[in-house]
């Protein structure tokens, strides 16, 4: 029994507005949230609940299945249920300054403490300089001074005095000090004369006199520095008791403050065990250093007073719940923070007020949703966020820092503990790679959440994807769709689908169709959105990706891509391809072609020699092999070699979808037998010779109809299909239409046999007990044909040993070896 | 005591016209030169006067002389080049010094160097001189207080001296007031220095009993409205010889008072001027 064509009601599955049971979607009580998407819902529900490490979600499924939705829903509704994390703020480290001191604060009060901080320095501005000014402090600090002068003054004039009793003056030379003889009257020196005429006794009595006061002056001169240092230590005793008492009350208040919080008591204590020695940076006293008239900055002023400022690297003040950060750039830097620098006199300088957050600082304690291939195409970003996830801790270094590139002093931040909850979003193929090619990837990322692009299709179902729709264009402010207009969209969400009895869950995509569909409407003025506005909408889009499609239509209509839609021809048929570029993929036939010869079973695939078939291609090819040497070699060697190419093909070529159409363009050119120029195949085959489903029915067969109506449809036309794929039919209505009136043919086939009787009209044959095939079948043919060539090849074998070995020319099959265009 | 305020001076204060500025190759050179400086003002002239002194110059020719160098060194021989060489760059830096401050501040300057003894130098050379200025700490013998040079100017210079320890002119300035002439003299000067410096005057009332205090107050104040001047005056009163000479040790400010012996306590000028830390001006 040949194969009969489907009926028209089985090329598309219509949605009945009737079932819709409303107007417009403005009746409708719109669905918010998700459709379709259970088992990943569950997982991002389980994943966001978890509270244990590693259970990190990633979120997997091609792009606008609605997971960054989701994603945003589950996390702002668990966000808000979890009270606000810690502040958490970086200050000077006074004992060690290259690790600046991470400290955690309440939420909220991160600012406040800067700012208590801030008043804190301009209070001190104020207080320390009015205490060293003051008269209290003055005196106290003049005494020093004083005391040092006096002890000095005391001891050379004591020496002085008892030299002068002796007769010796202490003199007081530009550099030092001399000793002389005093005349009697004890305020000259003697003159030279008159020492001369005192006696050699008296001389050396005053020379010795003179040399034991030179002794006890350099005994008071070494002293002198012991008591300078004495004064100097008074002087910073004196300043850190009036620094203390200065400081006093302002601290008080803000130990006061935050005396629930032991870090940031014992960080104020620090503070003002560091100002004692440092009142100096209140003062203000200090003068700019220049070089060459250029200002170098001060150790006094502000410059100085930052070691006393606070670094607030992350506020939660005024948040309400856990924080939910989406990073769109995740660099390295934008993970874990850098640290800036300052350039100054071509010296890149930094301190803990240059340390700034990165996505981690400011999630910590929330959710992080990071696109998986952004991070993965960001140098180092990936490992980074692992190695915090990892360590749970935030550890704030330069690349060159984390890779030891750099050996230079720079600042080691003391690293943060880290809890989050990290959110990938990403295609599958980037989740299997991850999860084949990095072991820690399981560990990390236990959570996954598989967003399907497809949900069932029953009427509950319609109903539901109805109100999701309303609920869409409601939020997008576009007009009521009319229930007609639903159901175009819900038919076309089918096509998408691939599948009668799926929609596409690519809300992303629908959505846009929904706004083009409304656009349409509004120029005509329309209140609502109808069907027609729906289709345009659909068509529009065909349109606007269609110039390739059209210049291969344009290219086949006329001839310069030889594609025959009439008449038959021997080791020739029609299969169909369908190309995928942007979101609108096309079908057109290609002409493939055969030729046979005497061989050894070799089976040559023009594309794979050229290295333009994939492997899936070829793996069809040598399924392809195996049936035949299955059906036609059980007995005696497959005496043949075959050649198959995808004519006028200069763009390579995969899949196995034209295995089935491949096996029936091979039998034509053993046997001979015409094959069907007025329809296309395609369709995937076993080694038993059973037809197998294929992706992309709907656009192949449109492609062949196409080319058809654009020739003139014959009412003889048609596709052959796998039946395993009639119900992914969801055929344009041009095509029903066309089949609806006999011309054009969709026909369902489950065989070869039934393919090739379809194509040749002659019976495929069925094999006696023997294996023997009826000589006017396909089959038989076939085998008739292969003992041809096996008894030429043994006769070329015979003739070969008995000449000395030359081979037998090439014998071409006996029917049809003009065949390639021939049309009968 | 009470403080009074009033109103100051209209327009700018005068400096004294002519101030003589003494140093030797013993005194630091910026000591008197600033002080000197801080009190003169447009038209002034400063007369820089460089004694070298014949004392340490005899040094040079006794045989056995040495020098200990102010940092810690073991004594060293004085060299007769090396000495006069000092005191010539001593001499140098002290013209240099004044002469550049002369010409950025537009007074007129003059330097002279004199060989012979400081006290009998600065009393040649002080003639018309309104004020005399020198650095105590380099009195040509004794180092550090109170020498025979500054006591020996005291009693045969019969004019204002201002002697400087090197700490910078500043307020507040104390007038020692006794009601005497001379006292009255001082609270004059007082009142002028302390409108160049700012105030609040500090007016020291001292004598033997607290009874004679309130006299000595009404006699400062009627002195200060005779003076058609009053600025705000922070009073404060010293009896007895002790708190005298305690009051006088204060470190910071300046002193004013006036020569000769200060009747109600019977305390010399002298021994007043020896006990003071603080830089002081003798009015005559």
């Amino acid at each position: 029994m040949p194969v009969a064509p489907l009926p028209p009601d089985q090329l598309r599955r219509p949605c009945n507005p009737r079932a819709l049971d409303f107007k417009t979607t403005a009746d409708l009580d719109p669905l918010e949230g998700v459709l379709g998407q259970g088992r990943a819902v569950a997982a991002v529900r389980f994943g966001v609940g978890m509270p244990h490490p590693g259970y990190n979600i990633f979120a997997l499924g091609p792009p606008g299945t609605g997971k960054r939705s989701v994603i945003r829903h589950f996390l702002s509704e668990r966000a808000q249920g979890r009270p606000a994390p810690s502040d958490w703020v970086y200050v000077h480290r006074f004992d060690d300054p290259h690790r600046p001191q991470a400290l955690r604060l309440p939420p909220g009060k991160g600012r406040g403490l800067r700012q208590d901080m801030d008043d804190l320095i301009a209070t001190l501005k104020v207080v320390i300089p009015a205490s060293f000014e003051s008269e209290e402090y003055q005196t106290r600090r003049a005494a020093i001074d004083e005391e040092y002068k006096e002890r000095q003054d005391h001891a050379f004039r004591e020496l002085g005095d008892r030299a002068k009793t002796e007769g010796i003056a202490l003199l007081r030379t530009p550099t030092g000090f001399a000793f002389a003889p005093l005349k009697e009257s004890g305020d000259e020196v003697l003159p030279p004369d008159e020492f001369a005429k005192l006696g050699d006794k008296t001389q050396k009595q005053i020379e010795a006199k003179v040399s034991r006061f030179h002794d006890e002056l350099a005994g008071i001169i070494r002293q002198v520095p012991q008591w300078k240092r004495e004064a100097q230590e008074q002087v910073e005793a004196l300043d850190r008791e009036t620094t203390q008492a200065a400081v006093r009350h302002p601290f008080e208040d803000l130990l006061a403050r935050y005396g629930a919080q032991p870090e940031v008591t014992a960080y104020l204590k620090a503070v003002e065990e560091d100002l004692l020695d440092h009142a100096d940076l209140f003062k203000g006293d200090e003068k700019p250093v220049s070089v060459m008239g250029i200002t170098l900055g001060r150790k006094g002023g502000d410059e100085g007073l930052s070691r006393y400022r606070v670094n607030l690297l992350v506020d939660h003040d005024d948040e309400p719940g856990a924080p939910v950060v989406e990073e769109d750039n995740p660099t390295y830097a934008n993970l874990v923070g850098r640290i800036e620098h300052q350039a100054q006199m071509g010296a890149l300088l930094t301190d803990f007020t240059l340390i700034k957050p990165g996505a981690l600082h400011r999630a910590n304690g929330g959710y992080l949703v990071l696109d998986a291939r952004k991070i993965l195409t960001q140098p180092f970003a990936w490992e980074g966020l692992k190695r915090a996830l990892t360590a749970r801790e935030i550890r704030t270094e330069s690349l060159g820092q984390a890779l030891s590139l750099i050996s230079t002093v720079s600042l080691e931040p003391e690293p943060i503990p880290l809890d989050v909850k990290v959110v990938l979003l990403g295609e599958r193929f980037i989740y299997y790679l991850l999860a084949e090619l990095d072991p820690e990837f399981a560990e990390l990322f236990k959570i996954e959440a598989d967003f399907d692009e497809r949900m069932g299709r029953d009427p509950e179902d319609e109903t539901l994807f109805a109100r999701l729709l309303a609920g869409l264009a409601r939020r997008e402010g576009l007009r009521p769709f009319h229930n007609k207009a639903v159901a175009a969209v819900i038919e076309q969400a089918a096509r998408w689908a691939g599948d009668q009895d799926k929609l596409s869950t690519r809300f992303g995509q629908i959505l846009d169709l929904l706004r083009e569909a409304d656009f349409l409407a509004g120029e005509e003025g329309g209140k609502t959105v109808k069907e027609g506005h729906v289709v345009a909408a659909i068509q529009a889009r065909r349109e606007r990706a269609g110039r390739i499609r059209e210049r291969l239509l344009e290219a086949t209509e006329n001839g310069v891509l030889r594609i025959e839609t009439d008449g038959v021809a021997v080791g020739q048929i029609n299969g169909l391809a369908v190309t995928q570029l942007g979101d609108e993929p096309f079908g057109h036939p290609s002409r493939i072609s055969a030729r046979v010869w005497q061989g050894k079973g070799e089976l040559i695939d023009i594309e794979r020699q050229v290295k333009m078939g994939g492997a899936i291609h070829s793996k069809g090819v040598l399924i392809l092999a195996g049936y035949l040497g299955g059906q036609y070699a059980q007995r005696q060697p497959l005496s043949l070699s075959a050649s198959l190419v995808f004519e006028q093909n200069y763009g390579g070529v995969d899949g196995d979808s034209a295995s089935s159409t491949e096996l029936y363009v091979l039998l034509s050119a053993l046997t001979g037998l015409a094959l069907r120029q007025d329809l296309a195949v395609t369709g995937s085959i076993d080694q038993h010779g059973r037809v197998q489903a294929i992706g992309g029915a709907n656009e192949k067969i449109e492609g062949f109809f196409a080319l058809c109506q654009r020739r003139g449809l014959t009412g003889k036309q048609g596709v052959l299909i796998p039946a395993s794929n009639v119900r992914h039919l969801m055929l344009r209505a041009d095509v029903v239409k066309a089949v609806a009136k006999g011309r054009f043919h969709i026909y369902p086939i489950e065989t070869v046999g039934q393919g090739i009787e379809l194509l040749t009209g002659v019976a495929a044959g069925a094999a006696d007990d023997e294996g023997r095939y009826p000589e006017d079948t396909v089959h038989g043919k076939a085998q008739a044909a292969l003992a041809r060539f096996l008894a030429q090849a043994r006769a070329q074998s015979r003739g070969h040993k008995e000449e000395g070995g030359n081979p037998a020319p090439i014998v071409p099959p006996v029917e049809g070896d003009d065949t390639q265009g021939s049309k009968s | 005591m009470t403080s009074a305020s009033g109103a100051s001076p209209e327009g700018r204060i005068p400096g004294r016209r002519r101030i003589l500025v003494a140093f030797d190759a013993s005194s630091p050179v910026r000591g008197a030169l600033e002080a000197a400086l801080a009190l003169a003002g447009e038209g002034s002239e400063i007369q820089g006067l460089f004694v070298e002194e014949t004392n340490l110059l005899r040094l040079l020719d006794l045989p056995f002389v040495r020098e200990t160098p102010f940092g810690f060194g073991a004594p060293r021989p004085l060299e007769v080049g090396r000495l006069e060489r000092e005191i010539r760059a001593r001499a140098a830096q002290a013209r240099a010094a004044l002469e550049a401050e002369a010409l950025q501040r537009q007074i007129q300057s003059s330097f002279r160097v004199v060989r012979g003894v400081l006290a009998t130098e600065v009393a040649a050379a002080a003639g018309q001189a309104d004020l005399v200025v020198l650095d105590r700490r380099g009195a040509a013998l004794g180092p550090g207080g109170f020498a025979p040079t500054a006591r020996a100017l005291l009693a045969g210079l019969n004019l204002p001296l201002y002697l400087t320890s090197g700490a910078p002119l500043r307020p507040p300035v104390r007038v020692l007031f006794d009601g005497s002439p001379g006292a009255r003299r001082a609270l004059s000067e007082g009142v002028w220095l302390d409108a160049r410096l700012g105030g609040p005057l500090q007016v020291v009332l001292t004598a033997e009993t607290a009874e004679q205090i309130e006299p000595l107050h009404r006699a400062a104040v009627d002195h200060l409205a005779a003076l058609r001047f009053q600025p705000p005056v922070l009073w404060r009163s010293v009896v007895g010889r002790e708190a005298l000479l305690q009051t006088m040790a204060a470190p910071d400010g300046v002193w004013i008072l006036s020569d000769g012996a200060h009747p109600p306590l019977g305390v010399e000028s002298e021994r007043l001027v020896e006990v003071a830390k603080a830089p002081l001006w003798v009015v005559r």
